[in-house]
């Protein structure tokens, strides 16, 4: 028990042990009554209607007992009235592991067979898909959505843009280990709001965007002084570093002009955390088959 | 204990009723064999391959013959209760507690338990003799065969319970190979025990402490409805007599004090103090008098199914408002059900939104996710098409290119519907589940897609 103080354990455990006594001791001596067979309570309602005082049946007293008997050892088997628990040992926690233990125990077997294959084979086990489906809906789907679909700075699994790339591995890493994404803000290096436009400009034209073309030459020459080491000369990215490809119009943090000119300025760090403590191996290569299994 | 001083709780007495003969308890007769009959029997009959009556409660689904209540249509069964409470008030407005002397199963299994005690014990002053004599062979072989067969009824009772809620095939297998679940086997033993206290020990204890219905049927109580009473204007004075004396001329009523209609009560009260509230309108009492009246070469009917009105001269009339009121009330409960459970949608939808964003902004419009939760109430696989109404231009994707559900299953859809970009603020869409093949089988649901 969480008192701070064990003054409050024993009073409670005073209080229902005399509680207790009290009752039975109350029912025991007022097993007689001074009231005869066939008498009435005395109570008269709508002018003549009385009330016979007859006596219970004796098995109605032994019911009695018997429930203080059965809470007396409900109390003490149970977290009641002794200071460290019940006899039992019985906790939610413990109740909670046990089951989760049954349940692991009970799908080990189909996990294990599972774990012997590779994301790819999984995504076209229709069996394991279903599983790795409610895994998803259980690990995934809060932030990337019911659809895969994801969320505003939330990737889209469903697309074909992949930012570490769509090996199994890669996949399986980005699930167990997690992925830090950053794009550092560049706004002072490139020199102020007027030459982040001009870069968000010349990311739009890369992705085909028809904006104003000497902005977009501008932003050219920034471009390659700073975006090139992760973004690529071509802007198509970099999958080892995790830099986006600028040329898909796939946008995770936004498409509109202003939203572009924010990140370059700003920058954004992203976060997907590392699910290999929650999920485990196996769970991991079933979700990495769930998300191959959308580009099929 | 001073002589002021009284027992608030009362010592119990057990009652010995005398087994009777004649209309009445042959009645009760064919009513015990015909409930028991179809207790014992429904859980074995067989509907499409599975258990006709099986109240599948992990499975979360009731069947009962062609009818599969899902926990959506729970009211069903609470429409079917309100029915049969329904029409317990119109037969006690009719004739009193036909449910309690006939047909209520206290009374069904302590008739078969008190059968069991005669046939081994012998007749009511054998085992009042038995009872009160000291320990003996005799005493302990007849106490022993009866108490070991009131515990194999109720362990037979015990499993076809269960066998209501657990595949009785099944559920027998495993006891006879001992190895039953622990908590189907827990229920077995309960209502084994509950079975052999009830109908062995408690008996009409549980008419006159715990039942409800006992203490309000009153209340549906007029004076033309049928009840078992003793005709004083008949009857008294009564007193002991020589036989064929002619007791009218020596001013003596019809009733000759054989206490026979009180020997033969199993809740013991004397019918002739009147209506009283013990009474669980049997009518043993009556077979016992007419009996008697029989012998006697008096009229039978002393004690009577009668009414109030009659006992006093009165016309009964079976047609007054209490009576028209319930039946009108049964019968329009009877037709609602029914029209509900013909038709019953057999298929359901729920509309669960998405969690992660209110709205999504894509490159050629506005996204909402939900997931339809689909619950095929059919007994056959449906492959359905959903459709959307409210918006101006949808468009719905749905991932999983598949939406067949099998028979009796509930699956989920993930569906991203997808109006255009100039969409504004939240409006109300409908989402409509069709089966493919027939269209009759649709739902719709009511959903809110939000935009910026």
């Amino acid at each position: 028990m969480d008192f701070t103080s064990q003054f409050w354990v024993y009073l409670i455990f005073l209080v229902t042990v005399l509680s207790l006594v009290f009752v039975v001791v109350l029912a025991y001596k007022n097993r007689h009554t001074s009231s005869a067979a066939n008498e009435t309570t005395g109570h008269v309602w709508d002018e003549d209607l009385t009330e016979y005082d007859n006596p219970l049946p004796l098995w109605w007293l032994y019911l009695l007992y018997l429930t203080v008997i059965f809470s007396a050892v409900y109390l003490v088997l149970y977290p009641g009235i002794l200071p460290n628990g019940g006899l039992l040992k019985w906790t939610q926690i413990g109740q909670y592991d046990a089951e989760i233990a049954t349940a692991n125990e009970t799908y080990a077997a189909t996990l294990a067979a599972y774990g012997q294959s590779s994301p790819t084979e999984l995504a076209k086990n229709a069996q394991a898909m279903k599983t790795a489906a409610r895994l998803f809906s259980q690990n995934c789907a809060l932030c990337h959505g019911a659809d895969a679909r994801g969320a505003p700075g939330i990737p889209n699994l469903r697309d074909d843009d992949w930012i570490y790339g769509n090996t199994e591995e890669s996949i399986l890493t980005t699930i167990l280990d997690g992925r830090t994404g950053v794009m550092p803000g560049w706004g002072q290096v490139l020199g102020g709001r007027e030459a982040s436009e001009d870069v968000a400009n010349y990311v739009l034209h890369l992705s085909g965007e028809v904006v104003n073309t000497e902005s977009v030459n501008r932003g050219k020459e920034k471009y390659k002084t700073v975006c090139i080491a992760c973004h690529g000369v071509d802007g198509k990215g970099n999958q080892l570093l995790g830099g986006m490809n600028l040329t898909d119009r796939v946008w995770v943090h936004g498409g509109e002009f202003e939203q572009i000119v924010d990140v370059i300025e700003n920058g954004v760090t992203n976060q997907m955390p590392a699910h290999r403590d929650i999920v485990g191996e196996t769970k991991a290569k079933l979700l990495a088959g769930y998300v191959i299994s959308f580009s099929n | 204990m001073t002589d002021t001083q009284h027992q608030l709780y009362l010592q119990h007495e057990k009652i010995y009723p005398r087994e009777v003969h004649g209309k009445f308890a042959l009645f009760r007769l064919l009513g015990v064999v015909g409930l028991l009959g179809l207790y014992f029997l429904i859980p074995w009959l067989d509907w499409n391959g599975r258990q006709a009556v099986l109240f599948d409660l992990p499975g979360r689904k009731f069947f009962v013959f062609e009818l599969v209540i899902w926990p959506q249509d729970l009211y069903f069964l609470a429409a079917l209760l309100v029915i049969l409470g329904v029409s317990l008030f119109l037969f006690t407005a009719l004739a009193g507690r036909l449910w309690c002397g006939f047909s209520c199963p206290q009374t069904v299994w302590t008739e078969v338990f008190l059968w069991i005690e005669r046939r081994v014990e012998g007749d009511r002053h054998k085992q009042m003799r038995l009872d009160r004599g000291g320990i003996s062979v005799d005493k302990f072989w007849r106490k022993s065969v009866k108490h070991v067969a009131w515990l194999a009824v109720s362990l037979a009772t015990a499993v076809t319970f269960v066998g209501y809620f657990k595949p009785i095939d099944e559920l027998l297998l495993e006891l006879l190979g001992l190895s039953l679940h622990p908590w189907p086997l827990f229920w077995v033993f309960f209502f084994t025990v509950a079975t052999y206290v009830n109908a062995g020990w408690l008996r009409e204890q549980i008419c006159l402490y715990m039942c409800p219905y006992a203490r309000f049927q009153s209340a549906m109580f007029d004076a033309d409805t049928l009840i078992i009473s003793y005709d004083p204007r008949r009857g008294e004075p009564r007193g002991g007599r020589k036989r064929g004396i002619d007791h009218r001329a020596e001013g003596l009523g019809d009733c000759i004090n054989c206490k026979m209609c009180v020997q033969a009560c199993p809740t013991g009260i004397d019918i002739r103090d009147g209506l009283q509230y013990e009474c669980i309108g049997c009518a043993a009492c009556v077979d016992a008098c007419d009996g008697i009246m029989e012998k006697m070469n008096y009229p039978k009917g002393l004690i009577r199914y009668t009414t109030e009105n009659r006992l006093n001269n009165k016309q009964s009339k079976l047609v007054r408002p209490r009576s028209v009121a319930y039946s009108l009330v049964l019968v329009a409960l009877i037709a609602g059900v029914s029209y509900g459970i013909l038709n019953r949608s057999l298929v359901e939808v729920d509309i669960l939104r998405d969690r992660n964003v209110l709205y999504r902004e894509v490159a050629d419009g506005i996204e909402n996710v939900f997931t339809a939760r689909i619950l095929n109430k059919d007994q056959q696989a449906h492959e359905y098409r959903i459709e959307i109404d409210g918006l101006d231009s949808t468009a719905i994707l749905i991932d999983e290119a598949q939406l067949i559900v099998p028979a009796g299953n509930v699956a989920d859809a993930t569906l991203t519907v997808r109006a255009n970009v100039e969409t504004q603020g939240s409006q109300d869409i409908v989402i409509r589940i069709t089966a493919q093949d027939n269209t009759e089988i649709s739902a719709e649901t009511v959903a809110k897609f939000i935009a910026p």
